[in-house]
């Protein structure tokens, strides 16, 4: 500790633990999102209570079982999970190498050199500057052109690892990388590595290859199911871990199972009461108040952000000011009217039409109709060139036309007209404007007496009022 | 509120990155295709051919007093940047979290990368609009002015509804289908192909009550421009109700976010 002092600390983590909710139901995930009590469903403590430090420059090997928690570590230290209890320290910019994180399948090794970088923090005009010594690191040569797709899991990682290796991090955590390429790819990332901790920056390696963690730590991190087993220097800990390993392979089967068994269950009935204890025993021994105090804040995991009371009530002003908004809309009062007499507004102006609003409709709906009768006007005259024969009864019916709409314009204000109706059944076939044609009356006329009638919807058998006079100068 | 400033300065700081990896993503759905990035604009002509085929020459429906075709345009071009663009977002966290589980990355921008890929269609959708119209003898005027803070409300709106349903379909996966139905639903009763005050199979108190729907007050404001029809202040009572919604839904939305973020990781 005293000799790393003049060293700055790069990673602190104390009494770090990190708990799963197996069996995680839907029910339980929406009570989160409510801030409701969620049900205690069966948990697995991927660490447990686990503290270290990492200073400028050391390069650190996390070694362990599959299963020990050495990728929840990294997780953890890159800030995209959050401990459940414990403090983490971590000083500098953190990135990650592992195989085909946001590597899109169908641009080209170029292209996702950019869209990685960029969303590894990189600016454009630092991309292009680096693009391409990040080609020559990656040996893919005219590869680096093609569609990721075509790329095999070896070329794949180098582009991986030499987009990370030229992003200038602070601490460079290694997940299982360098196995993948081949030896010659392998040294040339060991060197790229030793180039990193020249400059004095910290790299955590977690890999199963343990002459790789021979070759380059300087200190061993042992996870044994998500507690420390070990932490100190390579020469120490690692010929540990070599001889637990092979400790382990010469069980037979049985004790193997009983031996796994046994320590998953320590995993699985892990609870923050036992955690209390050990830290209490931990911090005991200092033997001071102040440590007791030390001990609680690490407890309080629940750190919820709550909204402040002046933001829900803010809430609670803007929701009121909606829906008294979306109420209002529905009636037929105006602003002043409505705040004036509130209880009035809801019994007798609520969701009822705004008279200018059904003006504006049926105003609508007439010049509608009106141009559409004009159109029809106009196909007479058509017809009228044509068929000599029909000429007097359709002079006739485009004359009652004429008189009809004029009539109909001097009564707008009153739209149901006083005219005397009969009935008349639509026929298959029949729209709104061929049965004014046949009845020599105008749509707009045929509308103003059948209110809601939908001329885009006409059934066939349905009766529709009409004007009667038309239709006996039609005469069948 | 400190969660709303920090989203949106998430956003602004972002906005490169924002920029540059949407105009990758579209790049990347385009590859192999023969024409490639011409089909970002032939898809919108077909698709806004085809609503107009089937509302106003099959149906017949009518447009009251407008040229029924840019009227048209203008309204199913921000129709689709809303439900295609809130759609996509509200999956885009849940489906791109894998791949950023191991990197540090302000995952609020996801959505906001997906709005951003719409903004092509949205822009060509309403220019042909505008063009039309044009045809139509609606010339540019002061009006159009009014389409910066139109244009703002519209960006406002979609970023709290996509951070909001990205949020909770993280949580929640089955929301999608239930976003996808309402979506699907709205577009006939939003006013987009359809002339709110022509449709009389909805009671008139409710059609005037649409009018405040946040979505339609955007998409009538774009029209109310082009078409040179009012100024926004002269609708104060509809600003007021889209602005209080607005608002409300940003600071939930961001709330919501920010709290469960760290624990995303969690419920993938």
């Amino acid at each position: 500790m005293t000799n790393n002092n003049n060293k700055k600390l790069k990673v602190k983590a104390t009494n770090l633990t990190k708990r799963f909710e197996m069996l995680e139901t839907t029910s339980n995930k929406m009570k989160t999102l409510f801030g409701l009590n969620r049900d205690k469903g069966q948990e697995f403590w991927a660490l447990r209570n686990v503290s270290f430090e990492v200073h400028d420059g050391e390069t650190i090997g996390i070694i362990g079982l599959n299963g020990s928690g050495k990728s929840t570590i990294s997780t953890l230290i890159s800030g995209t999970m959050t401990p459940t209890t414990g403090a983490l320290e971590v000083n500098g910019d953190v990135s990650i190498i592992a195989l085909g994180t946001g590597l899109i399948p169908n641009l080209t090794g170029r292209e996702n050199i950019h869209v990685v970088g960029l969303m590894m923090g990189m600016t454009n005009k630092e991309i292009e500057n680096k693009l391409d010594d990040i080609i020559n690191f990656s040996e893919l040569g005219p590869f680096i052109d093609q569609p990721l797709k075509t790329y095999s899991s070896g070329m794949k990682a180098k582009l991986s690892f030499s987009i990370a290796a030229y992003q200038d991090p602070d601490i460079l955590i290694i997940d299982e990388v360098l196995s993948v390429g081949d030896g010659t790819f392998g040294q040339k990332s060991a060197d790229k590595m030793f180039e990193f901790r020249e400059q004095g920056k910290t790299i955590l390696l977690i890999s199963h290859d343990m002459l790789a963690i021979e070759k380059w730590c300087d200190k061993v991190l042992w996870l044994h199911y998500g507690e420390v087993k070990g932490y100190g220097s390579t020469e120490e800990i690692l010929p540990q871990y070599i001889n637990f390993v092979q400790w382990f392979i010469r069980l037979t089967p049985e004790e193997q199972d009983e031996y796994k068994e046994k320590v998953r269950r320590e995993q699985l009935t892990y609870s923050v009461e036992i955690l209390k204890d050990e830290l209490e025993e931990e911090y005991g021994q200092k033997n001071s108040r102040s440590n007791r105090e030390e001990v609680k804040e690490e407890l309080d995991f629940s750190k919820n952000n709550k909204l402040s009371v002046f933001i829900k009530m803010l809430l609670v002003v803007l929701a009121l000011v909606f829906l008294a908004g979306g109420i209002f809309y529905t009636s037929n009062t105006s602003d002043v009217a409505a705040l004036a007499n509130p209880i009035n507004f809801f019994q007798q102006h609520a969701f009822r039409e705004k008279t200018e609003f059904s003006e504006k409709i049926s105003n609508e709906v007439r010049s509608l109709s009106e141009s559409e009768a004009r159109k029809n006007r106009n196909k007479e005259k058509l017809q009228l060139k044509s068929i000599t024969e029909n000429q007097t009864t359709t002079t006739k019916s485009s004359k009652a036309s004429k008189k009809s709409s004029s009539l109909k314009e001097s009564s707008q204000s009153s739209p149901s007209s006083t005219e005397a109706t009969t009935n008349y059944t639509i026929q298959a076939g029949d729209s709104l404007s061929v049965i004014a044609d046949n009845l020599g009356t105008t749509v707009s006329e045929i509308q103003t007496l059948n209110p809601g009638l939908d001329a885009a919807a006409l059934q066939p058998g349905a009766v529709i009022k009409v004007p009667e006079t038309t239709t006996t100068t039609q005469g069948h | 509120m400190k969660d709303l400033v920090q989203y949106l300065k998430e956003q602004i700081e972002n906005l490169p990155l924002i920029y540059n990896v949407s105009k990758y993503h579209t790049k990347s759905t385009q590859l192999g295709q023969f024409f490639g990035a011409a089909w970002e604009y032939i898809d919108p002509i077909f698709q806004l051919l085809i609503y107009y085929f089937v509302f106003i020459v099959m149906f017949k429906r009518k447009v009251a007093g407008m040229p029924p075709a840019p009227w048209m345009f203008i309204g199913l071009g921000i129709w689709f940047f809303y439900s295609i663009s809130i759609t996509h977002a509200s999956a885009a966290v849940q489906s791109s979290l894998a791949l950023f589980s191991q990197v540090k990355f302000p995952i609020s921008v996801l959505p906001t990368i997906e709005m951003f890929k719409r903004f092509n269609a949205l822009f060509w959708m309403i220019g042909l609009g505008i063009i039309i119209a044009l045809k139509d003898g609606y010339y540019p005027t002061l009006y159009y002015f009014q389409l910066i803070y139109y244009f703002a409300a519209l960006i406002l709106l979609v970023l709290g509804f996509s951070l909001l349903f990205s949020t909770i379909v993280v949580v929640f996966r089955d929301f999608s289908h239930i976003i996808d139905y309402i979506f699907r639903f709205l577009l006939y009763v939003s006013g987009a192909a359809i002339d709110l005050t022509l449709l009389d199979a909805i009671p008139g108190f409710m059609r005037q009550a649409l009018l405040a729907d946040p979505f339609i007050y955007v998409m009538e404001g774009f029209r109310d421009a082009i078409f040179h029809r009012a100024w926004f202040w002269e609708k104060p009572g509809y600003a007021l109700i889209f602005w209080c919604f607005t608002l409300g839904l940003l600071i939930v939305a961001s709330h919501l976010h920010m709290k469960l973020r760290n624990q995303f990781m969690d419920y993938v």
